[in-house]
């Protein structure tokens, strides 16, 4: 009878303890009532919208060698690695995906840069500059027909800076300019391709050298027609999606949308999926009860 | 009274296996391992992520346990000792934060090489679900001023979390003023300037972003690369280019030395470590750059 006895009051302790460890990692699971004031012109959408797919650049080794050696200045042979062609040459390394994603960079250069500003050349400069070589790249077939290329001089990081600050704790601090460089916007039929894969940018270093390189361009290919959900449904998933911000729910006391853009999202390099979906790409300001303003940015699926 | 003997013996035997299971299975979640608390081993890694912000506070994330994780056992798979990853409600502040404020940093973050958070951040420090503060202060995060790293052992940490290298956030000291006095031997600190987007579309997949920091660090063609360098380049696959990372580094000034050019040990150069690099001859390099 004793065992019993304290082989149930064990029982009663262990299991009351897990009931304590798993509440603690309970979910909410509900969304608050803030009030969401749209701020921003809502784009106008079609009813329908193409689901893209990657497919995959059939490049030979002669083409790529073609472009390595006349656009990146680089004339060794090439490695085929994990879906790509890879050259190395010194600290250069170049990197062709056969998804279309391409990379360069200088990498002592992209380190070790540090710019004055009085070094940083005017602004046109490095956007002609820019051109010009997204221009040599068209020559060599590495883009395909279906995306366009444009450069967007209303967008506030056009021309944009990584930046270095050297300085002590209290102390006086050093400005540099690690780089400048040029960012394109890529689309498909009007629509702009966002993302961490769907970028292109060209690295400039000391005098308007190109050091780096990011080039996003994917070879796609629409594979079906999907209903487009509208703007405002999109602003009330937002809702339940969430803002991703560490404002706590509780506290938001009303959400400021400054612009919704219906965006193909463009995954990453290395991202297993290959399908390019429409989403909508919602901005703007959380303002809690305290007035204290945060910044969020978030995105909810634009299909059903 | 009749009692079947028989049977309560099995019942009591049957309740004491069970308790013995439950209570087995306890320790993976609350049990205090003893880390490598020097540096005779420089290859220990430990992680922390939050992901479940319950009621009544931050939202919920998708995915830092696959950052946190990957990272993890991508630095495993190079022969590091993988001394703890803990994840929500079992990632607590206190594991970071210094003795002085009733934390146990020796225990945990400052008792390895390299360290990863990922969850929600401000400028002023990170977040966890649950309340564990040595000393009920600044509760449910980690406050710049609660933390000292490398007094121990640490060297580098990542902190994948909105805002926390924020440069000059209003109101604040900038990021030099900031986190530069939590250095006493630590080497470099990599987070965001800006924030970042946790689950990416189409359906949330996660990208195993520490993974890809572990490759660009270990890589055997054409080379590996820096730490520092490291996070810049898996930043900029990671997230799309509205997001800006950033990182904080000590500067020997002496030598022309910046830590964030310290390789991942047995890769490359690593730096000594400087225990207040806020005497002369050392100060800070901070770097912000588009993703």
């Amino acid at each position: 009878m004793l065992k019993l006895l304290i082989s149930i009051g064990l029982f009663t302790v262990v299991v009351m303890s897990l009931v304590l460890i798993i509440s603690v990692n309970r979910s909410p699971g509900d969304y608050g009532a803030e009030v969401v004031v749209v701020e921003a012109e809502l784009p106008r959408v079609p009813g329908e919208i193409d689901v893209l797919e990657v497919q995959s650049m059939n490049l030979s080794r002669d083409q790529v060698k073609l472009i390595a050696n006349s656009v990146f200045n680089i004339s060794v042979d090439p490695i085929y690695e994990n879906n790509s062609w890879m050259f190395v040459s010194g600290w250069k390394e170049l990197r062709i995906y056969t998804t279309g994603n391409n990379r360069f960079y200088d990498h002592e250069k992209m380190q070790k840069t540090l710019l004055r500003r009085e070094e940083i050349m005017p602004i046109d400069k490095y956007i002609q500059l820019a051109r010009d070589f997204v221009e040599k790249l068209k020559l060599y077939g590495l883009i395909p027909w279906k995306i366009s290329i444009e450069l967007n001089k209303s967008r506030e990081d056009v021309v944009a800076y990584d930046e270095t600050l050297i300085g002590t704790v209290n102390g006086s601090r050093t400005y540099y300019v690690n780089n400048v460089h040029v960012n394109f916007d890529l689309y498909y039929d009007g629509v702009r391709i966002w993302g961490s894969g769907g970028k292109v940018r060209v690295y400039f270093g000391r005098d308007g050298e190109i050091i780096g390189f990011i080039g996003d361009f994917r070879n796609i290919k629409s594979t079906r027609k999907v209903q487009l959900i509208k703007p405002d449904e999109a602003i009330q998933k937002l809702r339940e999606v969430g803002y991703g911000t560490s404002m706590p729910r509780s506290m938001i006391n009303r959400v400021a949308i400054k612009s919704v853009e219906l965006v193909y999202y463009a995954p990453t390099p290395g991202a297993e999926s290959t399908v390019i979906i429409p989403v909508y790409h919602i901005r703007g300001f959380l303002i809690g009860k305290n007035n204290k303003e945060v910044e969020f940015a978030q995105w909810v699926p634009a299909v059903y | 009274m009749n009692l079947n003997w028989n049977l309560i013996n099995k019942v009591a035997d049957a309740l004491l296996t069970i308790s013995i299971i439950l209570l087995l299975s306890i320790p993976s979640y609350t049990m205090i391992v003893r880390a490598g608390q020097d540096d005779s081993n420089d290859k220990e890694v430990g992680v922390e992520w939050v992901e479940i912000y319950y009621d009544p506070e931050l939202g919920n994330l998708t995915c830092p346990h696959v950052d946190a994780e990957g990272f993890y056992n991508a630095l495993g798979n190079k022969g590091w000792t993988k001394r703890f990853n803990w994840g929500n409600g079992l990632a607590w502040e206190s594991d970071f934060e210094d003795p002085s404020v009733g934390g146990s940093d020796y225990v945990w973050i400052d008792s390895v090489d390299f360290a990863w958070f990922s969850g929600h951040g401000k400028p002023w420090g990170f977040y966890f679900s649950i309340d564990h503060d040595g000393d009920h202060f600044l509760i449910k995060h980690v406050h710049y001023t609660e933390v000292k790293w490398g007094d121990q052992d640490l060297e580098w940490i990542v902190i994948a979390a909105c805002n926390v290298l924020q440069w000059k956030p209003e109101g604040l000291p900038d990021a030099i003023d900031r986190w530069g006095p939590t250095f006493e031997g630590l080497h470099v600190m990599m987070g965001f300037d800006t924030f970042l987007y946790d689950a990416p579309p189409p359906k949330g997949q996660c990208v195993p972003a520490g993974e890809w920091m572990v490759k660009y660090m270990t890589r055997s063609w054409p080379g590996p690369v820096p730490i520092g360098y490291a996070w810049r380049l898996t930043t900029i696959d990671w997230q799309p280019s509205n997001v800006y990372a950033a990182l904080l580094a000590v500067v020997d000034y002496y030598n022309g030395y910046f830590y964030d050019d310290d390789y991942l040990p047995g890769y490359g150069y690593v730096g000594p470590d400087i225990d207040n690099p806020m005497q002369p001859g050392y100060g800070f390099v901070y770097r912000r750059w588009q993703c």
